[in-house]
């Protein structure tokens, strides 16, 4: 008995051996993982006093005017010299809400939009000040957003600043409790360090700023990009980014510069969003390298840009291996230690979520699947469907973001101790 | 992480979002357990696969079955005594006794005096090596010895120890040898491996001949002169064996099926050949009709225990193995009984030890020559007194010449040669073995009695004589003449004296060590190197009378060590190239820092010049007093603007002189206005304009135009100051810039301004629109960022380069902007400039 227990042991941690590596693949992703949390967690927001001008520019595009108002009021609240709404024609509600409020700090421009980047084009151009604040018609602001984003730029040679974001409400919804994992996982890993050296490469434009005088000259290449004979419609914020750091000018992150936006509480509306930015970040990169840019930024945006591109190469390495332990001498015991690991190593990743928000461990699983789902099937469908061109989340005949309206939040009409109401 | 990440610590009634809204529903306590769950989950869970993939559990499991078994073997032996407790492989401590007894039930076990004795006494029937018959048992003593091991060694599945397979086999054999000498020695019979193999000789009332062994089969005539030993002849207490053959050569059969060794123990062994006739004895491989030369399966030696022996005229060689008691001539003894002996006359080739003494007293070594033995010439041992080593020669041995260790006294070497070997010539030891007491009950005093007179030391590796920790030493007409080393006494007591030391480069004669006493009389030195009597490490009591050392050459140490390493001084420089360069580094990232600290202040202070300007361009309406909001000025009119560019003005004067520029050049900018400027109103001028100057084109220009201004800033590192320092500024009203949005050429314009009228005028010959085609020529305007005039880092970065002529991955490095960039930048500024 006790041999026969040994010897299974024995054959457990051969196989385990045999598994734990997950080949060299995996010792390399995971040392970018290590370097870049470290690089992450040492680099601190800059604190300085530059103020200078700034507008706000909100296109806003069928957005529910409660949302609008309610973030409309945050944004004011922080005191930027203006702020200016481009609305489609079509948007009159909104149009006749912002106005009634009669601030002259707030100006209406309506314009039919053809797209998110001909709205923010025409709201650039509407801007006069040193420095214009990109923000999404749903995006609510932290205290001391506004202050804090303007600080890197008293570097002359920062182009933009990009900002931490999370979910608005997440507790509302599973899904956004998923992307507010997904996006902590972003901020806290990632962006601080490609910040550190100037190469952010996708300052996420829920809200990020930029120096007026560099995006201007730019702005036809952000509203007639064509890719591959086609015009692109989605995906401003990576274009934007990448004018900037063509340029040679450096794109920062400021972690202290934080934001709140609306995420879909649907699974298909999630699966969208995800294919959008999954197209929108193929045709942003590979355009990077088509133009040579990438050789402009630092290496290890470069390396980040290389991951994310070959990002279902990795996960199919990675399920590969998982499948392949059922050929193991114990197939089913190998199979869940590979599961296992594929659990634990999530959640070593969003360790630093975790430790934010450790309640969300039970969405570790689910979390787990959706990085597989979204790295493998939702990325390869993104790459061979780049070039399909559309927002998917929003539309003309319907109000708000494909589950992102004031009404998905209605756990939160109570008493304003709710927010979380739904998933207790 | 970070304080800020906990919910309560950003203000949630400050009027950003809630924490519900953001999600931080949890409450701290709460959130501190689930903390605390979670990363017991994840260590629980990293531990668990950390210890599965090293096999603890295995290992753990394995140890409960052994309690489990060893617990179940108890229980069945108080059950029936007859149980084979023996038979449990992974015997526990308590099933050792009665294992051992009972695995030795036909041998007189009572008697045995060692475990590898039991092995000899409890071998079942071993077999002889496969091949040519077994000329020894060796092989059988080791196979028993294995036995005994197996049944007290239970963990058969640990990794083995690494060793060398040859070395175990060699190590395995002499024990072997040693278990059998001590049954032989006792009269306990052989072991069965033996038996045919060994031929004894007990005392008798004359010694033991030739003959006598070639009639007890022992020796086989191969012809007249040579004879071939197929057996191990072992002399017994009180016999006498005498060989005497002139011109005859015996042969100690040796090779790959054994060995056949010549021991003494407790007897007397003669030894002797004719002047020009001697006796040789060597090994012999009759499988290769050679001598031995293979070690690694054991070789033939003789040895005397406890015994006596005079050599005269006889040539040994190839014989002995891995120890000195097995090393090809030993004599050794006991603490009772000690050998003695002399050999004389004597030629010893290629022995593994030329000589071994150990527990010998009076032993003599006499004009005879010990070469290429494979370690030491002569190892004397420990319990030795009085060797006398006279005019021999002991040279080419793999150790030292002569090598006396631990607990050896009154050694003698005098007129002999001591040359060529690897180590020293004479290496002696004489420091104490103990300090107290010890288990092996050592004097704690040192040896005493070192005589070295007429020698002659050359050609030794390390060097001529290194002697630590002895008393009465005395060398005394010495030639010494080595590569390196002298003569080296350390903590030892005694006399130099009438003799010569010569070295190429290195020691003359070192004495070092607080215990040391030692008089140095009538010596000469000569050679290169530090000092030729080095007195070090504390030793003072050094006396130096009549010596001559005028043909030493004094060289320092240091010089010395790098000549020996040659590659340490290139180490050293490029250690060097590095501390310089951080010392110069530093010192220029601390200036730029400065710079750096003045520029932000005054972004700063424009910038927040700028928000009020805005502001009062806006008018009142907009932003009342409670708007106002750290670093941003009420908007009160352009009067109350003044103090704050008094304050830009400031700081431009300061980054300026900060930067070591000349304070003319900002009180010369002070009166400039710009025509441009006029037609925007008000004008608030900021000093520190530099004069106008056309932008140069091509880098002779450049140095023509620089070389007078000396003290600029170099915010680059290099002389671009007139400019970098222009924070020169007009405003322009925003309600302008509001209305308009474009210029008349239909292109946006910059809301802040962004190019310095400087530039703009200089460039207005086209040559600047060639370099930034795409960029939009605003309006005059001035700039006030760090850029300075520049409207771009670009152009700041291309004018550094190309204009003031600083390498591209400084300006890089000052601008942060990536050297590819700025190497672009110039690129393009070169083509468009024609260049």
């Amino acid at each position: 008995m006790p041999s026969d227990l040994s010897s299974f042991l024995d054959d457990l941690g051969r196989t385990i051996m045999w598994l734990l590596p997950f080949g060299v693949f995996g010792i390399v992703s995971w040392s970018f993982w290590l370097v870049r949390k470290l690089i992450s967690a040492s680099t601190k927001p800059v604190v300085n006093d530059f103020r200078t001008t700034t507008t706000v520019v909100v296109p806003s595009y069928r957005e529910d005017p409660e949302v609008l108002l309610r973030c409309l009021a945050g944004w004011r609240r922080q005191k930027p010299s203006r702020i200016v709404i481009v609305l489609d024609l079509a948007d009159v509600e909104a149009q006749r809400r912002i106005e009634a409020l009669g601030h002259p700090d707030v100006e209406v421009i309506m314009f039919k939009h053809r797209g998110k980047r001909s709205a923010l084009g025409v709201g650039i151009r509407a801007a006069d000040t040193e420095l214009v604040v990109l923000v999404d018609s749903d995006t609510a602001w932290e205290d001391g957003m506004l202050a804090a984003i303007q600080m890197p730029f008293i570097d002359s040679a920062v182009g933009a600043v990009s900002t931490r974001q999370n979910v608005y409400l997440p507790k509302t919804s599973t899904w956004r409790r998923v992307a507010d994992w997904i996006i902590d996982q972003r901020y806290y890993d990632y962006a601080p360090a490609m910040g550190r050296f100037g190469g952010v490469i996708c300052a996420s434009g829920r809200t990020s700023a930029y120096r007026r005088e560099i995006i201007l000259p730019k702005l036809p290449d952000l509203e007639h990009e064509i890719f591959l004979g086609k015009e692109c419609v989605a995906g401003d914020d990576g274009r934007l980014t990448w004018l900037v750091l063509s340029e040679g000018y450096r794109v920062t992150h400021q972690d202290s510069a934080r934001a709140l936006s609306m995420f879909p509480d649907t699974f298909r509306a999630f699966v969208k969003q995800r294919v959008r930015w999954s197209r929108n970040s193929y045709r942003c990169y590979l355009t990077a390298i088509r133009r040579g840019w990438i050789f402009r930024v630092p290496f290890i945006s470069q390396i980040t840009v290389m991951q994310i591109l070959f990002t279902p190469v990795s996960m199919a390495i990675a399920l590969v291996y998982i499948f392949h332990s059922l050929t193991a001498p114990l197939p089913w015991l190998a199979f869940s230690m590979a599961l296992l690991w594929a659990f634990v190593g999530r959640g070593i990743r969003g360790i630093s979520h975790l430790w934010r928000r450790p309640e969300d461990i039970v969405i570790l699983p689910l979390v787990t699947g959706i990085t597989a789902l979204v790295a493998l099937p939702i990325k390869l469908f993104a790459l061979f469907t780049m070039n399909t061109q559309g927002w998917l989340t929003r539309s003309a005949d319907s109000v708000g973001g494909e589950g992102q309206s004031e009404a998905t939040l209605v756990a939160r009409a109570g008493d304003g101790a709710v927010g979380a109401g739904r998933e207790r | 992480m970070s304080a800020d990440d906990e919910p309560d610590a950003r203000g949630a009634d400050a009027g950003g979002p809630t924490a519900e809204e953001r999600g931080d529903t949890l409450g701290r306590g709460p959130r501190a357990l689930v903390r605390v769950a979670v990363a017991a989950v994840f260590v629980v869970a990293l531990v668990a696969v950390v210890l599965v993939v090293n096999g603890v559990p295995h290992r753990v499991s394995q140890f409960v079955g052994g309690i489990v078994s060893a617990a179940s073997g108890a229980d069945s032996a108080t059950v029936g005594p007859t149980a084979s407790a023996s038979a449990v492989p992974s015997a526990s401590a308590s099933a050792v006794p009665s294992g051992s007894a009972s695995a030795a039930p036909s041998a007189p076990a009572n008697a045995v005096p060692s475990a590898s004795a039991t092995a000899a006494a409890t071998a079942p029937t071993p077999t002889p090596t496969a091949g040519a018959p077994a000329i020894s048992g060796d092989q059988a003593l080791i196979d028993a010895a294995h036995a005994v091991e197996a049944t007290l060694r239970p963990g058969t599945t640990q990794e083995p120890y690494p060793v060398d397979a040859d070395d175990l086999h060699q190590a395995e054999l002499v024990q072997a040898n040693d278990t059998r000498w001590a049954l032989l020695s006792r009269g306990l019979g052989l072991d069965a491996g033996a038996v045919g193999t060994i031929v004894v000789l007990p005392a008798i009332d004359r010694a033991y001949t030739l003959t006598d062994l070639i009639e007890r089969g022992a020796v086989t005539r191969v012809d007249d002169a040579t004879f071939l030993v197929g057996k191990t002849v072992f002399v017994a207490r009180g016999a006498t064996l005498d060989l005497q053959g002139a011109g005859q050569t015996l042969r100690l059969s040796s090779g790959a099926s054994g060995f056949s060794p010549l021991v003494v123990w407790g007897g007397t062994l003669k030894l002797g050949g004719a002047e020009g006739a001697p006796l040789a004895i060597t090994s012999w491989d009759t499988a290769a009709d050679a001598p031995d030369t293979t070690v690694a399966d054991g070789r033939a030696y003789i040895r005397v225990n406890e015994g006596t022996v005079a050599i005269d005229r006889v040539g040994l060689s190839d014989l002995g193995f891995w120890s000195g008691r097995t090393g090809g001539l030993a004599l050794t003894g006991s603490s009772s009984w000690a050998s003695t002996g002399s050999i004389a006359n004597t030629t010893i080739d290629r022995d593994h030890v030329g000589l071994y003494v150990e527990s010998a007293a009076k032993v003599r070594l006499g004009s005879s020559v010990v070469s290429d033995s494979v370690r030491a010439g002569v190892l004397v041992g420990s319990d030795v007194v009085t060797v006398d080593i006279a005019d021999s020669t002991v040279r080419g041995s793999g150790a030292s010449g002569v090598d006396v260790r631990q607990g050896a006294y009154d050694v003698s070497v005098t007129g002999s040669t001591l040359s060529g070997n690897a180590h020293y010539g004479l290496e002696v030891d004489g420091s104490p073995r103990a300090e107290g007491a010890s288990a092996g009950g050592f004097t704690p005093e040192n040896s005493w009695g070192l005589e070295v007179s007429g020698d002659t030391f050359t050609g030794n590796g390390k060097g001529g004589a290194t002697v630590t920790g002895m008393s009465d030493v005395a060398f005394d007409d010495v030639a010494i003449d080595e590569r390196r080393s002298g003569l080296v006494l350390t903590d030892s007591q005694g006399s130099i004296a009438d003799s010569t030391v010569e070295v190429d480069s290195g020691d003359g004669i070192v004495l070092a060590g607080p215990l040391t006493s030692v008089t140095v009389s009538g010596t000469t030195v000569t050679g290169t190197g530090p000092s030729a009597i080095a007195v070090r490490d504390g030793a003072d009591d050094v006396t130096r009378t009549g010596n001559d050392t005028s043909g030493w050459t004094e060289r320092w140490q240091a010089l010395m060590w790098l000549e020996a390493h040659p590659l340490a001084l290139l180490w050293g420089l490029l250690l060097v190239i590095p501390v310089l360069g951080f010392a110069f580094v530093f010192y220029r990232a601390r200036r730029q820092r400065r710079i750096r600290e003045l520029v932000e202040a005054a972004t700063i202070a424009l910038a927040a010049r700028d928000v009020a300007r805005y502001e009062a361009g806006r008018g009142d309406d907009v932003s009342g007093p409670e708007d106002t909001e750290a670093g941003r000025e009420p908007a009160a009119g352009h009067e109350r603007l003044d103090p704050l560019d008094e304050a830009v003005d400031q700081w431009a004067r300061e980054l300026h002189q900060a930067a070591g520029g000349a304070p003319d050049v900002g009180s010369e900018a002070t009166a400039t206005h710009d025509a441009a400027d006029e037609d925007s109103e008000p004008v608030h001028g900021v000093p520190l304009r530099g004069p106008r100057r056309r932008v140069p084109k091509s880098p002779a220009r450049t140095t023509a135009r620089y070389a007078p201004v000396q003290n600029e800033t170099w915010l680059l590192g290099g002389p671009l100051s007139a400019r970098d320092h222009g924070v020169g500024e007009t405003a322009r009203p925003p309600g302008a810039a509001r209305a308009g949005g474009a210029s008349p050429t239909g292109q946006p314009v910059s809301g802040r301004s962004s190019a310095a009228p400087a530039m703009t005028s200089s460039r207005a010959d086209g040559e600047a629109a060639a370099v930034r085609p795409a960029q939009p020529r605003p309006a005059p305007m001035v700039a006030h960022t760090s850029i300075g005039r520049f409207s771009s880092v670009e152009e700041l970065a291309v004018t550094a380069v190309l204009d003031a002529g600083k390498p591209v991955d400084r300006v890089a490095a000052a601008l942060r902007v990536p050297v590819g960039t700025v190497a672009g930048w110039v690129a393009k500024a070169r083509r468009a400039r024609g260049e």
